[in-house]
């Protein structure tokens, strides 16, 4: 029984909407005839059948997404055409052939390549871009104290902007200060020497490649570490309570909702409450000001096989306990099978990540571009404290630990915020 | 090749005296040329002498200003029956500004003629012939009387160009005339190396249209046929091709060397048939021109020339901006 | 409103400017049954055959009837069923039409359109795939526009149509039925000229034209999820060119990467980085970017192959990645 599956119908589109069944489950359906519209980011498109048969069921809804690949459809009757098997025994041997070739392309044009790809390769110029130095000399800059974050440590024009801004921020760190903790800064070399001379042992070792996760992670980290001036504290909870609550009620729950209680979404309830309480934190940054979101969208940071996803939590909170811990464990879930749409990933306007997961008693996360704060959740550990009697008892505790965008929060902002946290996790509400 | 009695007709006199003056005029007109570029006064010419009768034979059949024209570079007989004054052939031959026909832009007599509907061509071979096809078709479609004639030499019909064009035409039935002037001679090729019949002519019969090959030194002959055969276009009967047999005198152009392809003794064979001396004797014979009346018509021209090119040739030379103009429409 | 394909738009844009001028009229081969991507469907019914005209397979002479059609009072509107066929025309289009007002001083004008249908990946092989713009473009006198949306595709035509001088019309076959846009009803123009600002963002500056615009302009919603905020030029006409929008969008970020279709060597994205090297030297960041089809004679009719030689979104994305990462 053949599928209809989402086709490539784009060079780089990676999934569609199914706008419109143009055949009703049970027609029958000509070779090419158009079956299905669907809707990629600008275009839509009918798509003809690739069979001719009967359609027998209908599996993807108007209205649904789905990344390419994914059944559409099943049909009955003739089978794969001629052309759908010849297209995937096609793909196949291109795919590795186009390293050879793309490799011998680089050898028979030079420099520059031949156009199919304009990064043959970037080739450093030794000095600054035309707009570098006229932006140094018209703001008298010594280029040498700015900060390079470009490939090879390249001065950038985002570099001199950000330097004229605040020069004390993005200045290159002397070689004593470099690796000293809590100054949030790249522990980058000047440009000289970072083009000296190559790294020891670069030959050495398989590259592996990038995954596009990996792609869109690292550009995301870049970006904020380029663009935003990161602060960074931590508070102390006593969760003894929490953590006897969760205890007693964690059977029940689950019996209830059907989901485990772990302590995630009582830090997410939390969370959730203290940035009504302080909306500053719950802001993005943009020239124009500060745009305050009127509802807190929580992204919760889940760690997979290929990489970090951040699915958000919408709404946090509007949603209960058991609201929130039903949403944790089902995003959760699509994370792990690479199930998240885009959709499900945008829009956060604060993130949690917890941390202690790892067993990481203090972290210090990289705020995402559009958020002014990261909050991390660390390892809750029992220690000897002295009580309100000074007597000393064995009382459950925790680091919470933010990173902020120092440009839209200060210190003592992130620690009234913080503050505010601290006292949800320290005094729960019954699930 | 068809003669035609030629016997003048009672009340024409004026006509051909008229067709004699101006094949005199373009005669001394295109020596002129020829001389001031010898003479290092003008960059280039382009010329007809021997096709005077064929050319301005054929134009004193049109209905000037009404018929569509589209000259080839040595038709200058044709410009000079339509009425184009030499001074301004002459501003083009030294590219002025003034140059009504290109504003000194285009090769000498590449003309371009608006109000007489002569259309601008270049100096690629045949590429007009399409032109023609499509004027035509558009005077049809738009439901106009007007004939389109297309002048071109024999090694034009080697071109791609030429076929498609009287394809076209013949396809549907447009009122265009094809007007060959066949001098033997594509530069240095003689016909037998651009085709392997003896008439241009025959070439129409593969396209379903009739082809007519004439005298092309005899004036009187070449009116009379193209008169009939634009009648017939006007009529809606579809295009025709006419073939003038005709020699030119001069080399190609002021750049080519006409005596390494062509013999002497060739060349004074046909000086003997030159289409000028041919109408003078045929009009003295009928009384129509004397002895006089011709040396007068001779004076006149040279004194004509002489004048047109003392002033064509002290006509200011364009502005350098002048090169930026007209490339696309200019606002009003 | 109604929602419109690439090819409907133009055909509309057709009809509406024939219901408008009695003196026009559309040729080309096989233009009465509808056309090979059917952009002509239905007109013969509707103008007969005298303005709905079938002309012989003889591309020199569509063109060249067409400029006489011109000449003499008529709006040829003229069809080159591929640009790869397009050759036999070029004589035509460059010594004649390109040169008509110029070399009469103005006596004569060209008021004539010739669409011609360009551009790969639809496994059309050699002589079914080729961009010709840059030749085209080369040449003063010829305006050449290379609509990228069905709105543009059609007010475009409109405006090639009203236009008293030859416009070469490209437009790609890929696009014809793959673009869906809802257009407004009843008559409109796209001025021949302006490039239009698809995006703006700060990082980096992608300049393109043609359906290249469009998949430019995907990559960069795409790369808008990770942070990389481009600005995506259209250009829309590549003659008369729109030099001030090129060199206003290159300043803005300092990185410009150029795509096209057509293959590297002399193609458009040359002349668009000299522009940029010649106007906007002081404001670079990073040396300006070429994406296009390697140097390869023509296109494979293996479709693994044409897919590794087209520029396709993922391409354009990764240059785009790489170019903010300068």
């Amino acid at each position: 029984m053949p599928a209809l599956t989402m086709p490539n119908i784009g060079e780089g589109v990676t999934e569609g909407t199914v706008t419109k069944w143009l055949k009703a489950e049970g027609d029958s359906v000509a070779l090419d005839e158009p079956v299905v519209e669907v809707e990629t980011d600008k275009a839509i498109v009918e798509i003809p059948s690739p069979f001719a048969g009967v359609l027998t069921r209908i599996i993807v809804p108007e209205g649904t997404a789905v990344p390419i690949g994914e059944p559409l459809a099943e049909f009955d009757g003739s089978g794969a055409t001629p052309r759908e098997a010849a297209t995937a025994a096609a793909t196949a041997p291109a795919a590795q052939a186009s390293t050879s070739r793309a490799a011998s392309d680089a050898r028979g044009t030079g420099a520059g390549g031949n156009g199919h790809t304009p990064a043959g390769e970037f080739r450093r110029t030794r000095g600054y871009s035309p707009v570098v130095l006229k932006l140094a000399a018209e703001h008298n800059i010594d280029l040498a104290l700015v900060q390079g974050t470009g490939i090879e440590g390249r001065v950038t024009k985002q570099d001199v902007l950000r330097y004229i801004d605040n020069p004390s921020m993005y200045t290159v760190p002397p070689p004593s200060t470099a690796g000293v903790v809590g100054a949030e800064r790249p522990q980058r070399a000047a440009p000289t020497a970072a083009t000296a001379a190559p790294a020891p042992g670069a030959a050495d070792g398989d590259v592996v490649p990038l995954s596009a996760t990996r792609r869109t992670i690292a550009a995301h980290m870049l970006r904020s570490h380029q663009s935003i001036p990161v602060a960074w504290m931590m508070v102390e909870a006593d969760v003894t309570a929490l953590v006897q609550m969760r205890e007693r009620a964690k059977q029940a729950f689950e019996q209830r909702e059907g989901v485990r209680l772990t302590f995630l979404p009582f830090f997410i309830e939390a969370l959730a409450a203290a940035l009504r309480e302080h909306p500053l934190l719950n802001a993005t940054y943009e020239d124009a000001g500060l745009r305050m979101h009127d509802q807190a969208h929580i992204g919760v940071a889940v760690a997979t096989d290929s990489g970090l996803l951040v699915p958000v939590l919408r709404n946090a909170g509007d949603l209960s306990l058991a609201g929130i811990a039903r949403e944790v464990a089902r995003l959760a879930g699509k994370a792990q099978a690479r199930k998240l749409t885009i959709e499900e990933m945008r829009g956060a306007t604060c993130t949690i990540d917890n941390t202690g997961a790892f067993g990481s008693v203090i972290s210090k996360p990289i705020v995402p571009v559009g958020q002014v704060a990261i909050v991390t959740t660390e390892l809750i550990r029992r220690e000897l404290r002295p009580g309100g009697d000074d007597a000393f008892g064995v009382r459950s505790v925790i680091n919470l630990c933010i990173s902020f965008d120092h440009r839209a929060v200060d210190g003592a902002d992130a620690g009234r915020f913080m503050q505010a946290l601290r006292q949800r996790v320290e005094s729960p509400r019954e699930p | 090749m068809t003669t035609t009695d030629t016997r003048l007709e009672s009340g024409t006199s004026d006509l051909y005296l008229s067709m004699y003056r101006d094949m005199v005029r373009s005669r001394v007109l295109s020596d002129r040329m020829f001389a001031l570029n010898r003479q290092g006064r003008a960059a280039f010419a382009v010329t007809g002498q021997g096709h005077e009768a064929a050319q301005v034979g054929s134009a004193y059949a049109l209905t000037a200003g009404a018929d569509w024209v589209l000259p080839y570079y040595r038709d200058v007989g044709v410009l000079v029956a339509l009425g184009m004054k030499p001074y301004d052939i002459l501003l083009g031959l030294f590219a002025k500004a003034g140059d009504p026909t290109s504003g000194g832009r285009q090769m000498p007599c590449h003309w371009s003629w608006p109000e007489m509907r002569v259309v601008t061509r270049s100096s690629v071979i045949a590429a007009n012939l399409p032109h023609a096809a499509g004027i035509a078709y558009a005077s049809k479609l738009l439901g106009r009387g007007e004939v389109t004639i297309v002048y071109f030499g024999e090694g034009a019909t080697s071109e791609g160009d030429f076929h498609e064009a009287v394809n076209f035409a013949a396809i549907h039935q447009l009122p265009v005339v094809f007007f060959c002037e066949n001098n033997g001679y594509a530069i240095s090729e003689s016909q037998e190396k651009q085709m392997a019949i003896l008439h241009v002519a025959d070439r129409a019969r593969g396209y379903g249209i009739e082809g007519q090959t004439v005298d092309g030194n005899d004036a009187l002959t070449v009116l009379q046929t193209t008169r009939w055969v634009i009648e017939e276009c006007r009529r809606g009967l579809g295009p025709k091709l006419i073939e003038a047999k005709t020699y030119r005198y001069a080399p190609h152009t002021s750049s080519d060397d006409d005596r390494r392809y062509r013999t002497r003794a060739e060349l004074e064979e046909w000086t003997r048939k030159d289409p000028i001396d041919r109408l003078r004797n045929r009009l003295l014979a009928d009384g129509v021109l004397t002895p006089d009346a011709d040396g007068a018509i001779r004076a006149a021209a040279q004194r004509e020339i002489d004048e047109a090119v003392e002033a064509a040739e002290r006509a200011p030379d364009p502005p350098d901006d002048d090169a930026f103009r007209y490339v696309f429409a200019e606002d009003a | 409103m109604a929602l419109k394909t690439y090819i409907e738009a133009i055909r509309d844009a057709l009809i509406e400017e024939m219901d408008r001028a009695p003196n026009m009229l559309v040729l080309g081969e096989d233009i009465q049954e509808g056309g090979v991507f059917r952009a002509t469907d239905g007109m013969l019914e509707r103008f007969g055959p005298q303005r709905v005209l079938d002309t012989p397979l003889a591309e020199s002479s569509i063109v060249g009837v067409s400029i006489g059609m011109a000449t003499n009072g008529c709006l040829p509107v003229a069809e080159l069923q591929f640009a790869d066929f397009a050759y036999p025309a070029f004589n035509q289009l460059i010594s004649e039409a390109a040169r008509w007002r110029y070399r009469s001083y103005n006596g004569w004008g060209c008021p004539m359109v010739v669409r011609i249908p360009y551009g790969a990946g639809i496994r059309g092989a050699m002589y079914h795939s080729q961009s010709i713009e840059a030749m085209l473009a080369h040449v003063p006198g010829l305006k050449v526009v290379m609509p990228s949306t069905p709105y543009d595709a059609k007010g475009m035509l409109k405006a090639a149509i009203r236009d008293p001088d030859p416009v070469i019309y490209l437009e790609h076959k890929r696009a014809y039925r793959m673009l869906k846009e809802e257009l407004p009803d009843g008559d409109y123009t796209v001025p021949i000229g302006p490039a239009r600002l698809r995006r703006e963002g700060d990082d980096i500056t992608v300049i393109s034209y043609g359906l290249m615009a469009h998949e430019c302009l995907q990559a960069a919603e795409e790369l808008a999820a990770e942070g990389i905020d481009a600005t995506v030029l259209d250009l829309r006409t590549l003659a008369p060119l729109d030099r001030d929008a090129i060199v206003a969008a290159a300043r803005r970020t300092g990185k410009a990467l150029i795509v096209h279709e057509d293959n590297l060597t002399g193609g458009f994205g040359g002349e668009i980085a000299a522009i940029i090297a010649e106007h906007a030297f002081d404001d670079l960041d990073a040396p300006v970017r070429r994406l296009a089809t390697p140097d390869v004679p023509a296109m494979p009719f293996n479709g693994a192959l044409e897919d590794f030689l087209l520029p396709s979104r993922e391409k354009i994305a990764d240059a785009m990645r790489d170019l903010a990462a300068y």
